[in-house]
């Protein structure tokens, strides 16, 4: 593996993957610096133009923008106190304090420092859990890939945020979506109404537009909060610096925090920030400064959420279950490119899996030195006001969902399913689950088929077939005996749960 | 004791009931298609409408029966970001907070939450909604209100493009938004605008993008010659 990595290493620093990992990278500072998006609306407008691309140099653009979404969205965050993505919802309770304390330099400089380092530390341990899990991911078959296919949707349904029921409902509707055109096996058209544009089904990157672009881009316009008037940057970047050299334990915990739970489908995302955030509150000595400006609260958080973007490539690329709105994005993109997710991410694909590993690393130094040294130029774009900067967006998302098939269809395709995403977003359906059920259904279906063909109903007996549907079991009903227990506890207490948000689902958020 | 009487149904409310139900009658429609097709293409779309069908009658239970005891129906599961259901709970304090007299289980989902010294557990998204969301979010009508124009406006372009094609379509509905519905200085529609369909025609060029097919594609084309 460690020749392999080299290897990659060369193609990864090639003339031609730089100049898109760079290009990824700046889209996805960007993209992180607006409120509301995140990195599945950054993957899908970037796809449409991965088609015909070189996988390596596909996946360098793609893993460049979405290693850096976490590092840009600490920008607004802590300069105007709203998250820029949902992984930087907790660096608000101090970041923000510290900004208006006139130290804002100095919380963003020790942010963009430890983004590095999370990231970094990230990579490297996906780097590892690649080559110590070839083994066992090439004694999966398609029964078991078929089981983990169930097991991450209902993972994903159960524990994004808003009840259990809304998940998994959204999850399946997202199935439903993804079987819409030829079945595989037979030559029979799905739910297509004679509608050529439903033929080949709906583009991913038209349903995630859908999904989660415009309904943000409504309700950017909608909410229209108030922005303060300019960018506070006061506060030496070196204090940031030594703030970081002096944490260093805390960083390195965070991330490998980070990378853990990025790596569990449907937790990913959103709620690792507050985790993180909340852990650094519980093992430091002196916590009575939190929430007011401490800079730890800033340090914790952020050092976590770049390292979660290498954990959730563990699921998505070894099992091929996406745990996030971001990785479900990715394996589209890989789908595009020719490549399937699974047992040859080890084997045939090595290449590209490592691809992602060096973009990872790659551009998480880049994002940093951008945001460093740019930073007062970017901040001013966290400042402009939602109803002039979203007519802009709405245009080059509609021309990215046009990209997608080039039909008519996709731009009408945008616009209905962004109304069904804005509605389930009012009513807390969470949207990150239907897109990884959309992008699951295809291989679903395909692995269920071979799996009846290879093995006829005795697939059901293979012993990781049984565990894994036990675990199905358990989490599908080990929250909703809890539940029931709770109500019982306390008549009304409300169900409480800490992911806050599916924005950007990515992922996770809700991926 | 019902809360129902005392107060009207938030709209967010209704909206909730209403997806639930629509969801419900579609997956009865997707279970009675999936029926007819042939026996290999059958097998998932049949099980995954069913299955949703029984979660979603699940959660219809669930959720009238929440909203009959408590009067809240989904306020802890929108995102921050939700303008709607943000100014509706702000309106209706349906913030769970208010209905929420129990204070969580010692070491029951404890695990995920900050705890404060005194062991209390901080609910994340309450010290958010408090300086985030409903800080100075105006009422619902007025969100409505707002989130229908920027679909009405995005509606008009779309179907600008499907008549004076993409490139037009873009300028008209960049300058006339930006003026008309955001009050924009002047400068930025123009030179915005400039930019933004400079680059467009950079890109189509480099990249080889297509438009959209449009109404008047032949008459300009005889007008400017072809692209």
């Amino acid at each position: 593996v460690f020749e392999a990595g080299y290897e990659a290493m060369l193609v990864a620093f090639s003339a031609t993957n730089l100049t898109w990992l760079v290009v990824g990278a700046s889209i996805g500072l960007v993209v992180g610096i607006i409120p509301g998006l995140g990195g599945t609306v950054g993957m899908a407008i970037l796809l449409p133009f991965v088609f015909g691309m070189d996988p390596t140099t596909g996946v360098a653009m793609l893993m460049g923008m979405a290693a850096v979404v976490h590092t840009g969205d600490t920008f607004p965050s802590v300069l105007i106190g709203v998250p820029g993505s949902s992984g930087s919802q907790a660096t608000i309770m101090d970041g923000y304090p510290l900004a208006q304390k006139g130290e804002g330099g100095r919380a963003l400089a020790a942010a963009f420092i430890v983004s590095m380092l999370g990231g970094l530390i990230g990579a490297v341990t996906l780097f590892f859990i690649v080559g110590a899990a070839r083994p066992v991911i090439l004694a999966l078959g398609a029964p078991e890939l078929f089981m983990f296919a169930m097991l991450g949707l209902s993972m994903v349904g159960v524990l994004a945020r808003g009840s259990a029921a809304a998940g998994l409902v959204s999850g399946l509707l997202g199935m439903l979506i993804g079987l819409i055109g030829l079945a595989p096996q037979v030559s029979q058209f799905r739910f297509v109404y004679d509608q050529l544009y439903l033929y080949d089904g709906i583009p991913i990157a038209v349903m995630a537009l859908g999904l989660f672009a415009l309904p943000e881009m409504i309700d950017l316009v909608a909410a229209n909060r108030a922005i303060s008037e300019s960018e506070k940057l006061e506060g030496g970047r070196m204090t940031g610096l030594r703030d970081v050299l002096s944490n260093k334990l805390l960083v390195v915990r965070n991330a490998m925090l980070g990378t853990a739970i990025g790596a569990i489908p449907g937790v990913g995302g959103s709620v690792v920030d507050w985790i993180a955030y909340g852990i650094t509150k519980q093992s430091v000595k002196d916590p009575e400064n939190f929430g007011k400006g401490d800079i730890r609260g800033v340090i914790g958080p952020e050092s976590a959420n770049n390292a979660k973007e290498a954990g959730t490539m563990i699921p998505t690329l070894l099992f091929g279950i996406p745990g996030s709105g971001t990785s479900a994005m990715l394996l589209g993109g890989l789908l595009l490119l020719g490549i399937r997710p699974g047992p040859s991410m080890v084997t045939t694909n090595l290449n590209v899996t490592l691809a992602i590993v060096w973009s990872l690393a790659l551009a998480n130094v880049l994002g940093t030195l951008g945001c460093l040294v740019l930073s007062r130029q970017v901040a001013k774009l966290s400042l402009i006001p939602a109803k002039v900067l979203t007519p802009f967006l709405l245009v080059i998302m509609t021309l990215a969902a046009y990209q997608a098939t080039r039909n008519w269809g996709d731009i009408l395709a945008f616009l209905v399913i962004g109304i069904l995403g804005w509605v389930m977003k009012q009513v807390g359906f969470p949207r990150a689950p239907m897109l990884i059920g959309f992008v699951l259904a295809v291989s679903a279906e395909r692995y269920l088929h071979l799996s009846m063909s290879l093995y006829g109903f005795d697939w059901i007996t293979r012993p990781i077939v049984i565990v894994v549907f036990l675990f199905i079991m358990l989490v599908l009903f080990g929250s909703s005996i809890r539940e029931l227990r709770k109500k019982r506890g306390g008549a009304g207490a409300s169900e409480r749960r800490t992911v806050p948000d599916d924005t950007t689902a990515d992922s996770g958020g809700q991926r | 004791m019902s809360v129902v009487a005392e107060r009207k149904m938030p709209l967010q409310t209704k909206m909730r009931f209403g997806f639930n139900i629509a969801l419900i009658l579609l997956f009865g429609y997707t279970a009675y298609e999936s029926w007819g097709f042939a026996r290999l293409a059958r097998y998932l779309p049949l099980t995954v409408s069913v299955v949703a069908l029984l979660v979603m009658t699940f959660g219809l239970v669930v959720d009238v029966v929440a909203y009959r005891r408590r009067g809240v129906v989904a306020a802890d599961d929108v995102p921050l970001t939700a303008a709607l259901a943000g100014s509706e709970i702000k309106e209706h304090k349906l913030q769970a907070g208010k209905v929420d007299e129990s204070p969580p289980e010692e070491g029951e989902g404890t695990d995920l939450n900050p705890v404060d010294d005194s062991g209390e557990v901080i609910d994340p998204a309450d010290v958010s909604l408090d300086t985030v969301r409903l800080g100075d979010i105006e009422p619902p009508s007025v969100i409505l209100k707002r989130a229908g124009t920027v679909f009405a406006w995005m509606l008009g372009y779309v179907v600008g493009i499907a008549i004076v094609g993409i490139v037009v379509a873009s300028a008209v509905y960049l300058v006339g938004y930006l003026f008309l519905q955001a009050k924009a200085n002047w400068k930025v529609p123009v030179f915005g605008t400039i930019l933004l369909v400079a680059a467009m025609l950079i890109m189509a060029e480099g990249l080889n993008l297509e438009w959209p097919d449009y109404l008047l594609e032949d008459t300009f084309e005889s007008m400017f010659g072809p692209d």
